[in-house]
C-alpha cells in the first residue's frame, strides 16, 4: 500500500515535472504538423523551366488551379478559373472568345494572341492568326483537367512566339487519376447544355505499365441578348435604313471535342481534335443574321519520348503535328458596306487553314549529378503550310469579283535555345537562359530570362526576373487587305515586350502571402493603324482602295505599351483543409503610345485593378461541399469608340461577380456527383462598343455597350463507373 | 485557296522518325519522379518523427540508406539528387542524420545491411518496380521505414510520394508498415493516402 502510494506520488511529480517542459513539446510538434501541412499545400510546376519544380523555385511567378479548385467553385471553363481563381491575370466577359489580360494588359482585338496557350505542352494558338482559346473551343472537358499553370510575364525563353503576357498550360489528368468510366451532363436551363463521357485506364502494354485517356465532349448554348434598336442612317447606295438591333435569336455556340492520351512508359501520344461553331449576331453588319460567325476546326498530334544516356545526359525527343481551318462569315444586306455593284448585299468569307509539323529535341545535362547544375538545350524546328483569304461575293448571285486577299505560303521556323539552373548553397537558385527564333518573316528575335530566387529565412522567398519575349506577326496580319476598309502591311517586324518583377513570397504553415511588383515594356506592338489622309489618297489612286472607302487601316508595329504595378495574394487553408480561402488584386497603369508626337493613352477594355476572392468549407466524406467565389473588375475604357467625339473618353462601368456553389456526392449512389451553382453580378455591361454607331451623336450620346447577364443558375451531374 | 502539299520525301523522313519512336525494341520501364526531390527530402523529415517507433529505432543518429541500381541513369542521378537534399536537412526528429548510398544487388543482402548498421530509413530511387515485392518481402520483420521516389513502388514500400492536381501526396501500404514496424499517427494518416 505504501509502495503504491509513493508510486502513485512519483507519477504526480514526474508529471508535474514534465508539465512545463510538455507544453513546449506539444507546441513544437504542433508546428511541426502545421509545417508538414504546409509542405503538403505545396505546388509543384513544370512550365516555367520545363521541369518538375516548387512553385516558389520557379524562374516566374507561377500560379496553379487545381482540380480541387476549379469542382469547388463550380468552375465551367479555362477563362472562368482564371477569372475566379488566378493572381495577377484575369479574363474579360464578352459572347464570343474571352481575352485574357495579364498586371493591366489586356488587348481585346489580339484574339489571345499576346498568350500561349498550350495543352500538356502542347501550343494551342492556331498557326494563321495566333488565336488562343480559353472557353470551351480549347476543346478539353474541365473534368479532364488536373491542373492549370499560369506563368505570368514574358516566356519566350523556352516557348518562342506568343508568351508574352503569359504562358497558360493546362495539364491533362493521368490515366490513373482518371480512373474508370465517366458520364456527365450539365445545364443552364433553356440557354446551355453539355455532355460529356471519357474514360482511364490503367494497363499493361508491351510489357510495360501503360495509362490510356479518352474524353469526349458536346456543347451548345443559346442566349438571349436584348440591344438598343439603333437607325444608323440610309445606305449611301440605295437608300435604304440601316436598322440594328433588338433581341437577338441567333446568339448560339456549339462545339465538339474528342481528346484521347496513351502513355506507355516514357513514350507518350495525345491526340486532340475539334470544332467550335460561334454565331454572332453582333457583327457590324446585319443584326442576329444566323449565316454570321466564326468557325474553328482542329486537329493536333504530339508524340514524345525521353530517355536517360547516363546518370548526367537525358535526351528528349517530341513530334508534333496540326492542322486548323478556321472561318469568319459575315452578311451585309447594305451595299455600302459592299464591293461595287453588289446592290442585293454581299457575304464576306475570311478563311484561315494551316498544315504544320514539327520536331523538338532536348538534352539535359546534370553536371554533377546532384540537382545542383544543370543545363538544358534544344532545337525545335517546324515546317508549316498556311492559307488566308478574304472573299466578298454578291448576296444572292454568288458572284466573286476575285479574291481581295490571298496568302499561300510554305514556311519554316526555328528556336534554338538554352536554360542554366545552379543551386549555390541552401539558399540561393540562379536560373538563365535564352533563346533564339528565326522565320522567314520577321528578324530574328532573342528572348533571354535571368532569374534569381533566394530562400532567406524559414517559408521566404525572395525573386528577382528579367524576362525578354516577342511574337511574330501572324499571316492575317501580314496578309490582310480589303478595298473598302484596309491595305495591305509592309515589313511587319516582330513585338517584344521587356519585363522584370521582384516578388516576396512568405508561407506560414498553411498560409501563403504573395506581393509581386513589375514592369513591362512593349515595342513594334502591331495594330490596325488609321492611314494618314496622303496615303489614303495614295491608296486610292493606285487602286488599293476603292474611292469610295471611307476610312482605311494597316497594319504597322507603330505602338508601345508601358505597365507597372503591384500584385498581392493571400491563401490558405485550415481544419486539414476542409476550410480553404484566397484573394488576390492587382492594381496597374498600363499606357498605349501611338506615333512619335502623341501622349499616352490606356488601353481600352484593359482593367488597370481587377481581383478575385474565395473562401469554401468541405463538410465532410457524404456532405456537401459550399464554395463562394467572386471577382471584381474595374472600368475601363470602352473598346471601339471614337474617343474624340465624347467630351471625356468613355469607360465601362465596374463589374463585381458572385458565384455561390454546392458540390458533392449524391448518398446512396455511389459514384455519382452533383454541383449547383447560382451566380449573381453587380455591373451589366461590358467596355466594348457594338452596333454600327461608334461615335456620339445627338441621338446617342453615350456608346452602346456589351450587355453582361447579371444571373445565371445552372446544375451538373457526373457518374463515374469503375472499369 | 489551293494548298502547296509538303513534299513526300519530307513526309517519308518525318514519318520515319515517328516510326523509329513507335516501333523501338521493348522499352525499358521508365519510372519518373513526380516529386521533386528536394520536396520529398522535406516531407521525410517532417513525417518520419511521426512513426510511434522512431526514436525506439533511433539511438545517436538517423541511419539513412540511399539504395540505388547499378547501371541505371537516372536511379544514378536520383541518388545523388537525394544525398545532396537530405545533407540540407539539420536533424529528422531532433536527431542528426547520416547517409550513406548503397548499390543494391539481392533483396537479402540489403536486409544484412539494415541489420548490421542499423538503418532506420531505406530511400529508394526509381528502377526498383520490377523488385519491389521481393524487396518488401525480405524486408518483412525488419524495423525500417522503406521510402519509394516514385508512387508507383507503393503498395511495397512503406512511404512514397505522388503529385495529385499539382500538390504532393504521401502515400502508405498499412499493411507492409505493420510488418517493418512502422506505425505512423493517426492525425498524420489522415494526411495520407493509405493502401490497407
Amino acid at each position: 500500500m505504501t509502495m503504491r502510494r509513493s508510486f502513485q506520488l512519483g507519477k504526480l511529480l514526474g508529471f508535474s515535472a514534465l508539465m512545463g517542459p510538455l507544453t513546449g513539446v506539444s507546441t513544437a510538434r504542433a508546428e511541426e504538423f502545421t509545417e508538414l501541412e504546409g509542405l503538403l499545400e505545396e505546388k509543384v510546376v513544370t512550365s516555367a523551366s520545363q521541369s518538375s519544380q516548387t512553385a516558389r523555385a520557379a524562374p516566374a511567378t507561377s500560379i496553379t488551379i487545381t482540380a480541387e479548385q476549379l469542382q469547388r467553385y463550380g468552375i465551367r471553363s479555362i477563362d472562368e478559373a482564371i477569372r475566379f481563381l488566378a493572381v495577377g491575370a484575369t479574363t474579360n466577359e464578352t459572347l464570343r472568345q474571352p481575352d485574357f489580360g495579364s498586371r493591366g494588359v489586356l488587348i481585346h482585338s489580339d484574339r489571345n494572341n499576346h498568350v500561349l496557350i498550350l495543352v500538356d505542352g502542347h501550343t494551342t494558338n492556331d498557326q494563321v492568326s495566333g488565336a488562343g482559346q480559353l472557353d470551351r473551343a480549347i476543346g478539353v472537358p474541365i473534368e479532364l483537367v488536373d491542373h492549370v499553370e499560369v506563368i505570368l510575364g514574358p516566356g519566350s525563353v523556352l516557348y518562342g512566339s506568343s508568351a508574352m503576357l503569359a504562358v497558360i498550360n493546362v495539364v491533362t489528368k493521368r490515366a490513373e487519376d482518371h480512373d474508370g468510366v465517366w458520364v456527365g451532363a450539365e445545364t443552364e436551363p433553356f440557354s446551355f447544355y453539355r455532355a460529356n463521357a471519357g474514360l482511364g485506364r490503367r494497363l499493361e502494354l508491351f510489357g510495360d505499365e501503360a495509362g490510356l485517356t479518352l474524353h469526349l465532349e458536346g456543347y451548345r448554348s443559346n442566349d438571349a441578348v436584348d440591344l438598343p434598336r439603333v437607325n444608323a442612317g440610309l445606305d449611301a447606295v440605295n437608300g435604304r435604313p440601316i436598322l440594328w438591333g433588338g433581341t437577338t435569336e441567333h446568339n448560339q455556340i456549339s462545339g465538339a471535342s474528342a481528346y484521347g492520351r496513351l502513355v506507355v512508359g516514357r513514350l507518350r501520344l495525345t491526340l486532340r481534335s475539334g470544332l467550335a461553331d460561334r454565331n454572332n449576331p453582333l457583327i457590324l453588319n446585319d443584326f442576329d443574321n444566323p449565316d454570321q460567325g466564326d468557325r474553328d476546326r482542329w486537329l493536333s498530334l504530339d508524340a514524345s519520348y525521353r530517355h536517360a544516356v547516363s546518370s548526367r545526359v537525358e535526351l528528349g525527343l517530341r513530334l508534333y503535328g496540326d492542322s486548323t481551318d478556321e472561318q469568319l462569315d459575315q452578311r451585309s444586306s447594305f451595299p455600302q458596306y459592299c464591293l461595287p455593284g453588289q446592290t442585293s448585299g454581299c457575304d464576306t468569307s475570311i478563311k484561315g487553314r494551316a498544315i504544320s509539323a514539327g520536331t523538338e529535341l532536348q538534352a539535359r545535362f546534370d553536371w554533377l549529378g546532384d540537382g545542383s547544375l544543370k543545363t538544358l538545350l534544344g532545337a525545335d524546328v517546324r515546317a508549316r503550310q498556311i492559307g488566308f483569304s478574304v472573299d466578298t461575293v454578291d448576296h444572292d448571285t454568288q458572284f466573286n469579283p476575285g479574291t481581295l486577299a490571298y496568302y499561300d505560303e510554305f514556311e519554316q521556323t526555328l528556336g534554338v535555345y538554352g536554360q542554366h539552373e545552379v543551386e549555390l548553397g541552401d539558399a540561393w537558385s540562379v536560373n538563365g537562359g535564352a533563346r533564339f527564333d528565326t522565320a522567314p518573316n520577321f528578324d530574328p528575335a532573342v528572348s533571354p530570362r535571368f532569374a534569381v530566387a533566394f530562400a532567406s529565412w524559414p517559408g521566404a522567398t525572395l525573386k528577382a526576373v528579367y524576362s525578354r519575349a516577342f511574337r511574330g506577326p501572324n499571316a492575317s496580319e501580314r496578309a490582310f487587305e480589303h478595298p473598302l476598309f484596309a491595305i495591305r502591311a509592309r515589313d511587319l517586324e516582330a513585338e517584344t515586350v521587356t519585363s522584370v518583377e521582384a516578388s516576396y513570397e512568405q508561407r506560414f504553415g498553411t498560409q501563403r502571402l504573395l506581393l509581386n511588383v513589375f514592369r513591362s515594356e512593349w515595342e513594334n506592338f502591331v495594330r490596325l493603324s488609321p492611314l494618314s489622309a496622303s496615303e489614303e489618297a495614295a491608296a486610292k489612286a493606285d487602286g488599293r482602295l476603292l474611292p469610295f472607302a471611307p476610312q482605311a487601316f494597316q497594319y504597322r508595329n507603330d505602338a508601345e505599351i508601358q505597365s507597372y504595378g503591384l500584385v498581392a495574394a493571400f491563401d490558405g487553408s485550415l481544419a486539414s483543409g476542409a476550410l480553404r480561402y484566397g484573394a488576390s488584386a492587382t492594381v496597374a497603369r498600363a499606357r498605349q503610345k501611338t506615333g512619335a508626337g502623341s501622349g499616352a493613352d490606356s488601353l481600352p477594355a484593359s482593367p488597370e485593378a481587377f481581383g478575385n476572392a474565395n473562401v469554401s468549407y468541405a463538410f465532410g466524406d457524404d456532405l456537401p461541399t459550399l464554395g463562394l467565389a467572386g471577382h471584381y473588375v474595374a472600368p475601363s475604357p470602352v473598346f471601339g469608340v471614337v474617343d474624340e467625339s465624347y467630351p471625356e473618353r468613355p469607360e465601362g462601368p465596374s463589374r463585381w461577380v458572385g458565384r455561390l456553389t454546392l458540390s458533392g456526392v449524391v448518398p446512396v449512389i455511389q459514384g455519382l456527383r452533383y454541383r449547383a451553382y447560382v451566380q449573381g453580378a453587380v455591373g451589366d455591361e461590358a467596355p466594348i462598343a457594338v452596333g454600327p454607331v461608334n461615335e456620339r451623336t445627338v441621338e446617342f450620346p453615350n456608346p452602346n455597350l456589351l450587355p453582361l447577364e447579371t444571373f445565371r443558375s445552372g446544375v451538373g451531374l457526373d457518374y463515374n463507373l469503375p472499369w | 485557296m489551293s494548298f502547296v502539299g509538303i513534299s513526300r520525301r519530307r513526309v517519308l523522313s518525318q514519318g520515319a522518325v515517328v516510326c523509329l519512336a513507335l516501333c523501338a525494341p521493348r522499352l525499358v520501364w521508365a519510372q519518373s519522379i513526380r516529386v521533386p526531390v528536394d520536396l520529398q527530402v522535406k516531407l521525410l523529415g517532417k513525417v518520419a518523427p511521426y512513426d510511434r517507433h522512431f526514436k525506439a529505432r533511433v539511438a545517436d543518429r538517423v541511419e539513412i540508406l540511399v539504395v540505388r541500381r547499378s547501371g541505371d541513369p537516372l536511379s544514378k542521378r536520383t541518388s545523388g539528387e537525394m544525398v545532396r537534399e537530405l545533407g540540407k536537412l539539420d536533424d529528422i526528429g531532433g536527431k542528426p542524420l547520416r547517409v550513406r548510398v548503397h548499390d543494391y544487388e539481392k533483396p537479402a543482402a540489403l536486409r544484412s545491411v539494415v541489420a548490421d548498421d542499423g538503418i532506420a530509413i531505406l530511400y529508394f530511387t526509381p528502377g526498383f518496380h520490377d523488385s519491389v515485392q521481393d524487396i518488401a518481402s525480405e524486408l518483412d520483420g525488419s524495423d525500417v521505414l522503406s521510402v519509394a521516389s516514385v508512387a508507383s513502388d507503393v503498395p511495397g514500400l512503406v512511404l512514397g510520394f505522388d503529385l495529385v492536381s499539382s500538390k504532393p501526396k504521401m502515400l502508405l501500404d498499412l499493411q507492409q508498415a505493420k510488418r517493418q514496424n512502422i506505425a505512423f499517427r493517426s492525425k498524420v494518416l489522415k494526411l495520407m493516402k493509405v493502401y490497407r
